[in-house]
């Protein structure tokens, strides 16, 4: 299984024909009867799906707003993590040793279970969602923090020190730098991970976010195929996820030059070009389009929370015929006796399935 | 008594914390609304096992996390070792679909087949098998593709088949890193059996909790979220054992 190297245009159209064979039998089948289409609608009427959500439910918004959360997110559980994971790591190693066991049962604490306390100590609105996120991604954070730290250089460290580096100067200059492969890898390990415990939130309780869309999407039939909606947005997650891991590789194989490619995909690392410094522009147009998403997005969330809190109707959802669609539990958490039911048919969400905050 | 100081010493940071948990909602320098004492939630735990109604959703909770899990393993263990054996242009042209796949977010796959089969259990313990197969099939193939070339050479001039070559050889040497997917996996299963649970279910932990964020019984969720920490490190404790226990002795 050993690695030829291979012309790199030729590299690029396998590649892509993995994607494209996938894409045309999405089409293919569901179209010939071979794929039932109720169950699993063809490529091109989810597209169109994701045209008409562009167009009527404000699908760029959502993205936008589920976008904003996850980095946000990860933004909040890195300002604690990085400190906290080089004082534990550089300066009290012993207490990280000593605080293992209690990082690795607090890391297995439920977020969901914990909404409605995030909720009493943060209000309703995006805090809360934010403190699950954050919650979710600090340990992963924390543990490749501490280990990054721990894996520095001793030689380098000695020398700072003997320079009387100071603190600060030592933990900007050499922890960090250090430690940022490490970093990044854990956020590029857990960002699936993220984003599906994300959606999850939303769709327990939120008023915007792709998760919201899902659940509203659920409850509402485009004809032919009855679960189009539901694919369309599912694809715009998916595709949030695959963007989100394509932009952090190639931040590594930027800014981590040095380090050889391990992929799981091949035992030898992937021959590279050799570069003797870090590439920074891309990295400096991630780092400003964060700093835009955090600005404008962290509005434009809030906006189309608004709307959706006061919206009734919008774009007139057609009641489910009665062919069994069970519904989901309308989350209504005023009349806990409506019901846990989750099997019950869903009364029509005409009134848009807005989920209340809990009580 | 050795043991037991071994152990006290190495969960002193626990221990600490439940003593500061307590202490800070005694003195009242967090409002006991918001968290409750400790001991409370010991003792609705110890009522609850008395009446067995926590043992219920317990094993119901249990028993989708580990079917979810098991189906996992049995899909993703061989699609790992098949993935491997491929060539390698082959897995190049792969790697992108699969990566998309395993972008696919768990609970748009639970909307689809809940139009379908409704909020049942084969729907929840789909769930939770679409979110472990992929640890478990990546750490799969990475740990058959980066096994030590040279024990695979040596096995291969002793003239072993592709099969016995897989079987005594690959998957010995794989076995660490799909320990450590599994285990990843375990965590994911019990996140999205939660979730799932609190989404459409009449049973369960997650449903156990969901109800007592409705009726805001504060000390319920607690006593949840803490059976929950705890039986995730009982589990992963028991995948570690199993794991010593079943991994060769010669490969660390």
């Amino acid at each position: 299984m050993a690695t030829r190297s291979i012309p790199v245009l030729l590299l690029v159209c396998l590649r892509l024909s993995g994607i494209a064979l996938l894409c045309i039998l999405w089409e293919v089948l569901p179209r010939s009867g071979l794929v039932n289409p109720t169950f699993f609608p063809p490529l091109s009427a989810v597209l169109q799906e994701i045209a008409a959500l562009l167009r009527d439910q404000h699908l760029l918004g959502h993205t936008i707003a589920t976008l904003w959360r996850v980095v946000a997110g990860i933004v909040l559980a890195a300002l604690v993590a990085v400190p906290a994971g080089a004082i534990l790591g550089y300066w009290l190693p012993g207490l990280a040793v000593g605080l293992n066991p209690l990082f690795r049962i607090l890391a297995q604490v439920n977020p969901f279970s914990l909404m409605t306390v995030f909720l009493l100590f943060f209000g309703i609105g995006e805090k809360a969602k934010l403190i699950i996120v954050a919650w979710v991604a600090f340990w992963p954070l924390l543990h490749h923090v501490i280990g990054g730290v721990q894996n520095i250089d001793a030689d380098l460290l000695k020398a700072a020190r003997s320079m009387g580096t100071s603190p600060s100067r030592l933990f900007l200059r050499i922890i960090l730098p250090g430690a940022a492969p490490s970093i990044l890898l854990g956020v590029r390990t857990s960002i699936i991970l993220l984003l599906a415990i994300l959606v999850a939130g939303e769709m327990l309780g939120g008023l915007a976010g792709l998760g919201w869309l899902l659940h509203w999407s659920s409850n509402y039939y485009s004809s032919p195929y009855a679960t189009t909606p539901i694919f369309a947005v599912g694809l715009c997650i998916s595709l949030i996820g695959v963007a989100l891991s394509a932009v952090l590789r190639k931040l590594e194989r930027d800014l981590f030059f040095w380090k050889p490619l391990e992929s799981a995909w091949s035992a030898a690392p992937a021959p590279r070009t050799l570069r003797s410094r870090p590439n920074r522009i891309f990295a400096v147009t991630v780092l400003s389009a964060m700093l835009l998403l955090l600005v404008a997005g962290g509005a434009s969330t809030s906006r189309l929370s608004k709307t959706n809190g006061s919206f009734s109707g919008e774009g007139d959802v057609p009641q489910p015929s009665a062919s069994g669609h069970s519904g989901h539990m309308s989350h209504e958490h005023s009349s806990p006796a409506a019901g846990h039911s989750g099997h019950s048919g869903h009364t029509a969400p005409s009134a848009s399935p807005v989920q209340s905050g809990h009580p | 008594m050795n043991v037991l100081t071994k152990l006290s010493k190495r969960y002193t940071a626990v221990i600490a914390f439940l003593v500061l948990w307590e202490a800070s909602v005694r003195f009242e320098w967090v409002d006991p609304q918001f968290i409750p004492p400790l001991t409370q939630v010991l003792q609705f735990i110890g009522e609850q096992a008395v009446t067995g109604a926590l043992a219920h959703h317990l094993l119901i909770s249990l028993g989708r996390a580990a079917g979810g899990l098991a189906i996992a393993l049995i899909a993703g263990v061989p699609l790992g070792i098949a993935l491997a054996g491929w060539p390698y242009m082959v897995r190049i042209a792969i790697e992108p679909v699969l990566e998309w796949l395993s972008h696919i977010n768990p609970f748009v796959v639970f909307h689809i087949i809940i139009v379908f089969m409704g909020a049942g259990e084969p729907t929840k313990v789909s769930i939770i098998t679409w979110a472990c197969i992929w640890p478990i099939m990546f750490s799969t193939l990475s740990g058959m593709i980066h096994a030590d070339a040279d024990i695979v050479k040596a096995a291969r001039s002793f003239g072993l088949n592709r099969l016995r070559l897989t079987t005594k050889v690959l998957l010995p040497l794989a076995f660490p890193s799909i320990l450590t997917g599994t285990r990843l996996a375990a965590g994911y299963a019990l996140l999205f059996l939660i979730a799932a649970e609190m989404m459409g279910s009449t049973s369960g932990l997650g449903f156990m909790i969901y109800t007592a964020q409705a009726n805001y019984q504060i000390v319920q969720m607690f006593a949840g979220v803490l059976i929950i920490a705890v039986l995730a490190i009982v589990l992963d404790g028991i995948m570690s054992a199993a794991g010593k226990w079943l991994g060769h002795p010669a490969i660390k």
